[in-house]
């Protein structure tokens, strides 16, 4: 196979055929090296790539395989991570000059989780600075870029994480979630991006933007391949305060079983009401849902609070959490941040004790309503982003749009919520939709996602990038 | 909330961008425009470990 080739091969082809030995771990981790030094200049998706390590691992991968001890799906499978995510003895970043030296001592849960499944580490990913502040300029790295579009940006902040998976660059890679960090990428760079229930990843060891918000979820092409992902990495986790003790169900035994009977609530009100939506993204969402309709699920529109509501609730929780964990740097290396950090960081300076608590507050209603809501659908189906991608240097167009979008309510409500493309734009943009579930829920959306996918084509598309 | 005054340890952040400051004010006072109020007393916090209520 060419290297452009093993690029796109899905987890699932390439975990068939590194277990039936016709494909070497090595010769895989070679191809996706020698394609992250011919194509990610292009893209500035990762900060750091550790060939040396990730052969090192490649061929312990390969003796174990050949020594028949192979360890499941994902053993001899490259990955990436996002660059708040510690990596012992490797520089992890958070794509920031505050933290440009730093060498964790110790390994995030979930870098040791896909270490230890036999996963392949290439390299750390280009992020928005501290999961917030981006696409930024003035940092000691530049942004990361759309495949799809070099001038357009790949959504944030998982930014990195998301153009090396729609690039063929790795199979899959970790991002982190706040206000839609996961989904945002997935849903601009045309891949499939997960934000689990709270408390099902751990997030120790990844650098909080918010304690109470922060989710850590897979990032890959298609949807079973980050069903195994995040077999791989969910589970509790006593370094993880917020860790959930509840049993990790099987996420690949029932994603074959389709729509037909499901109930699907339609949640048009984010994309026709509260934040009218591109019309090339409004029609993708109405012909996703027919698809959903023709395969025989029971589809009904609903509704929720209004967005802008629930953005705002997200909106003080994370920015009061923020700031707390930065004040410190802010008031004695303020120039250290990129300007767009520092713009989104010091809202916190302003809110009072009784904001904030009733943010919290206004979250346990919310958190009502969405349950009740839940009793009588399977999924709900929403718009990700209003937009398209649009240019990465125009800056108040990217004003304009970061903010629309219909991701932050389900960091508030803690619910699995997953990004998956659709088509793509009048001007070749990817096009996403979210699928929701109730906590603990995340089988039956990869179940809905995957009939989706299993009679479109989305998935398979690749971006011009060679 | 928005008449907070400037903490002393933004004065850095503040000489580096004045207009910050002012920003920063608006913007936080218009996401606690958003929130719904009129709380109840017995109205508690959701634990901010919490996902779906089952925590």
């Amino acid at each position: 196979m060419s290297d452009v080739d093993l690029g796109y091969l899905s987890i699932v082809d390439a975990s068939k055929k590194l277990a039936a030995k016709e494909l070497s771990p090595v010769d895989l981790t070679e191809a996706l090296l020698r394609r992250i030094e011919a194509v990610d200049p292009q893209l500035d998706s990762f900060l750091l790539v550790d060939g040396d390590k990730a052969m090192a691992s490649a061929k312990a991968a390969e003796s174990a395989i050949q020594g028949g001890r192979r360890m499941g799906p994902l053993h001899g499978i490259p990955y990436a991570l996002k660059d708040i995510v510690d990596t012992a003895g490797l520089r992890t970043t958070c794509h920031s000059e505050i933290l440009k030296d730093n060498v964790p001592k110790q390994d995030a849960t979930v870098a040791a989780k896909l270490k230890a499944a036999g996963g392949i580490m290439l390299g750390k990913t280009a992020t928005h600075e501290f999961a917030l502040g981006g696409p930024a300029f003035d940092l000691p790295w530049p942004p990361a870029r759309n495949p799809w579009n070099r001038d357009h940006h790949p959504g944030g902040s998982s930014s990195g994480s998301g153009s090396a998976v729609a690039a063929g660059l790795a199979p899959m890679a970790i991002g982190t979630d706040t206000g839609g960090s996961v989904r945002n990428p997935a849903s601009c760079c045309g891949i499939v991006g997960m934000k689990a229930t709270y408390g099902r990843v751990s997030r120790a060891g990844v650098f909080p933007l918010s304690f109470s918000l922060d989710h850590i979820g897979p990032m890959t092409r298609t949807v079973t391949d980050n069903a195994l992902m995040l077999q791989a990495i969910a589970g509790a986790d006593k370094r993880d305060t917020a860790s959930a003790n509840v049993a990790v169900t099987d996420y690949t035994s029932g994603i074959e079983g389709g729509v037909n009977g499901l109930k699907i609530g339609y949640l048009r009100q984010f994309h026709e009401v509260d934040l009218p939506a591109h019309p090339d993204m409004a029609a993708g969402l109405d012909a996703a849902v027919d698809v959903l309709r023709s395969e025989g699920a029971d589809i009904q529109d609903v509704g929720f609070a209004p967005l802008a509501d629930l953005a705002a609730t997200n909106r003080v929780i994370l920015i009061s959490e923020a700031y707390s964990i930065h004040r410190d740097w802010l008031a004695c290396r303020p120039q250290d941040y990129a300007k767009a950090t520092r713009d989104r960081i010091m809202p916190g300076a302003f809110f009072g004790a009784a904001d904030y608590v009733d943010a919290l507050r206004q979250k346990t209603r919310y958190l009502a309503r969405f349950n009740k809501m839940m009793e009588d659908y399977d999924v709900i189906i929403c718009a990700s982003s209003m937009d398209p991608a649009c240019h990465i240097d125009d800056e108040p167009e990217v004003d304009r749009t970061y903010g629309r979008q219909a991701r932050t309510p389900f960091n508030l409500l803690g619910a699995p919520a997953m990004a998956q493309p659709i088509g793509f734009s009048k001007d070749g943009m990817p096009l996403s939709m979210q699928i929701v579930s109730r906590a603990f829920n995340e089988a039956m959306i990869y179940r809905v996602g995957r009939a989706f996918e299993r009679v479109t084509d989305w998935t398979n598309q690749r971006p011009p990038v060679g | 909330m928005s008449d907070i005054p400037l903490p002393p340890a933004l004065e850095a952040a503040h000489a580096l961008d004045p207009e910050l400051i002012e920003k920063s004010r608006a913007h936080a006072a218009r996401l606690v425009a958003g929130l719904e109020g009129g709380y109840k007393p017995d109205e508690e916090p959701a634990h901010i470990y919490q996902a779906g209520g089952s925590q």
